[in-house]
């Protein structure tokens, strides 16, 4: 009897074990697409208050500028104080890695009610090992100016924040600038900075981007992604009438530039978490409009379409063989 | 569930020139009754020789009593007046509250493209005509407290007589966005406002039941107050020159008067519902 007890216990005490190593093991996505057309989302957590009563998300509604689609609504809430993360955000349940990842929403229109709005539509990657650091992957839009793009990356371990990043005007083509630029506080308190540092050459591909006509991430949905390989990332658009991708930046390792840190190229070499989040700045105006930091006064609203998740899993290094 | 019944309503008084309307009614958003014929004389002014019109019987299709409730994307009982030449986002039925858990509503959203006048914005209204009776709107107008410019919009719940032109009502409750502790209600021969009509009163801060009793001798608005359930009436009038006297069509809507509102204000509607004596 009192063995029976004796192993009866152990055998708890293994399957808890079990348990607890199964649990504390990071669950990664397969593919999948979310289309928003219920009230909750099977691969997305909503970042609600929690105080509860979050109105600043609509699932599975119908759109308020196309017919016949179905969305995500999100709302900023002008008691929202500003800074990332205090918007409205969908966070994936579990992890994303190497991948095709891509979207299809709407920015809001917020020219005619209120042009030095701050906002911020965040389409991105974002985790942070507590060892290894960050890993962000971005696509952005400051609502002010809806057409301009930011797109790059945010890596390093705690204490260093590096960036590569491009900012485009769509409507015209132009290219603002492709960047670099390091800062890292060491552990004896030093900084070291390096500031914004032109890319040339391979680094810098594509040199030219053809002008989408009109180009208006407030005007109507379009989709936007990037393709996250081991040392190199694409981020592209889909042309909104020939349905071709738009290469953004094509940019690929090589020499190091972040030495010293996990990722050396400023390409992410650590799982994330898939996200698009919405939040009212008050320190970052768009490039062509520096009175853009205004809180916003109106609910104004971002329609998210879909978003899609492909991995690659050859390069996906948590697939088992 | 639609269910109308044929009513016989006998006319009894010429004074009443809506009296002189043809027999029988089917309208909707593409029929409006046209108030003045190609050489501009009014319709009903018309003569129709040989017929007594003040003692003949006049039928009207009139629907029963409803509570139409927005939970599916086609009202059963209101159309909407869409725009022309282009699609219209400004009606969203079975839309899950912004304020208010577990209801989905009727949105009507201001375009702020929309031309000014009460002809102008979102309304929905009703195809059959209704008669004497209790009517009433659960509605949570927007938030606007914080902007300092107040765009002059006006939402209205109300009934037009079926003469006229569905957003030209002659008896009504509104609501100016410029001054959201307000209630006004009227009829065509004037308005009034209740300022503070019951304690804390703010028609953004959530939903309120607003109605009115429309009775053959009288007309009472009331509101009722939705912490304690009591209906606190703010307004009547007895004076039969003031009170409609033969059926009409239910509508709501929204339009501003000057200039127009830089951003798409949004109207919360869960209900409206008939009563009929």
């Amino acid at each position: 009897m009192r063995l029976n007890h004796v192993i009866a216990g152990a055998v708890l005490i293994l399957g808890s074990s079990a348990a607890y190593s199964q649990t504390t093991e990071p669950a990664f996505h397969g593919a999948f697409k979310e289309d928003f057309s219920a009230a909750e989302s099977q691969y997305f957590d909503y970042n609600y208050r929690p105080q509860g009563n979050d109105f600043r998300y609509c699932s599975g509604i119908p759109s308020l500028s196309e017919t016949d689609t179905d969305i995500m609504l999100y709302r900023i809430d002008p008691q929202d104080p500003a800074g990332a993360g205090r918007g409205p955000e969908i966070i994936s349940k579990d992890y994303t890695f190497y991948g095709s990842y891509s979207a299809r929403f709407k920015v809001p229109d917020v020219r005619k009610a209120q042009p030095n709005v701050g906002a911020v539509v965040g389409y991105f990657t974002y985790a942070i090992d507590r060892e290894f650091g960050q890993s962000e992957i971005d696509i952005e839009f400051l609502v002010a100016d809806p057409r301009i793009i930011y797109v790059g990356t945010w890596t390093g371990k705690r204490g260093a924040h590096n960036r590569i990043g491009r900012i485009i005007n769509l409507a015209t083509g132009e290219i603002l600038e492709t960047i670099w630029r390091s800062e890292v506080r060491h552990q004896d308190g030093t900084v070291t900075k390096v500031p914004n540092t032109p890319f040339k050459g391979r680094r810098n591909k594509p040199e030219r981007i053809e002008p989408i006509e009109g180009f208006d991430a407030s005007a109507q949905f379009y989709t936007y992604g990037w393709d996250w390989y081991p040392n190199r990332m694409v981020w592209w658009i889909e042309h909104p009438r020939t349905g071709k991708k738009i290469i953004l930046w094509d940019y690929k390792g090589g020499e190091e530039i972040f030495p010293d840190q996990p990722s050396k190229t400023g390409v992410p070499c650590l799982k994330s978490k898939y996200r698009l989040n919405y939040w009212h700045t008050d320190n970052w105006p768009v490039e062509t409009n520096p009175l853009s930091v205004e809180a916003p006064r109106y609910p104004f609203e971002l329609e998210i379409d879909w978003m899609e998740y492909k991995p690659f899993d050859k390069y996906n290094p948590y697939l088992k063989k | 569930m639609r269910t109308s019944v044929l009513f016989i309503l006998i006319m009894l008084v010429s004074a009443i020139s809506c009296v002189k309307q043809g027999p029988s009614w089917k309208i909707n958003w593409d029929n409006e009754p046209s108030r003045e014929d190609s050489s501009g004389k009014k319709e009903e002014e018309k003569p129709q020789p040989g017929k007594d019109t003040t003692e003949t019987p006049v039928e009207y299709e009139l629907a029963a009593s409803f509570c139409q409730t927005f939970d599916a994307p086609e009202p059963e009982n209101f159309g909407f007046r869409l725009q022309q030449g282009r699609d219209d986002f400004r009606y969203f039925s079975a839309f899950p509250s912004l304020s208010e858990r577990e209801t989905d509503i009727l949105l009507l959203r201001l375009d702020p493209g929309d031309a000014a006048g009460a002809a102008g914005g979102p309304r929905v209204a009703m195809d059959s005509l209704t008669f004497l009776g209790s009517y009433s709107v659960r509605a949570k107008m927007p938030d606007i407290s914080r902007l300092k410019a107040k765009p002059d919009v006006t939402v209205e719940f109300g009934l037009s007589d079926k003469s006229a032109a569905k957003d030209d009502c002659c008896i009504f409750i509104r609501w100016k966005l410029s001054s959201l502790g307000t209630v006004i209600y009227g009829t065509r021969g004037g308005e009034k406002t209740a300022a503070s009509p019951i304690r804390n009163f703010d028609s953004a801060s959530g939903f309120y039941e607003y109605g009115f009793d429309w009775n053959a001798n009288s007309l009472e608005w009331w509101i009722i107050d939705p912490g304690t359930r009591t209906r606190t009436v703010i307004g009547k009038t007895s004076d039969r020159s003031l009170i409609l006297q033969t059926p009409a069509y239910i509508s709501a809507g929204a339009f501003h008067t000057s200039a127009a509102p830089k951003y798409p204000f949004e109207i919360e509607i869960d209900s409206i519902s008939y009563t009929s004596l």
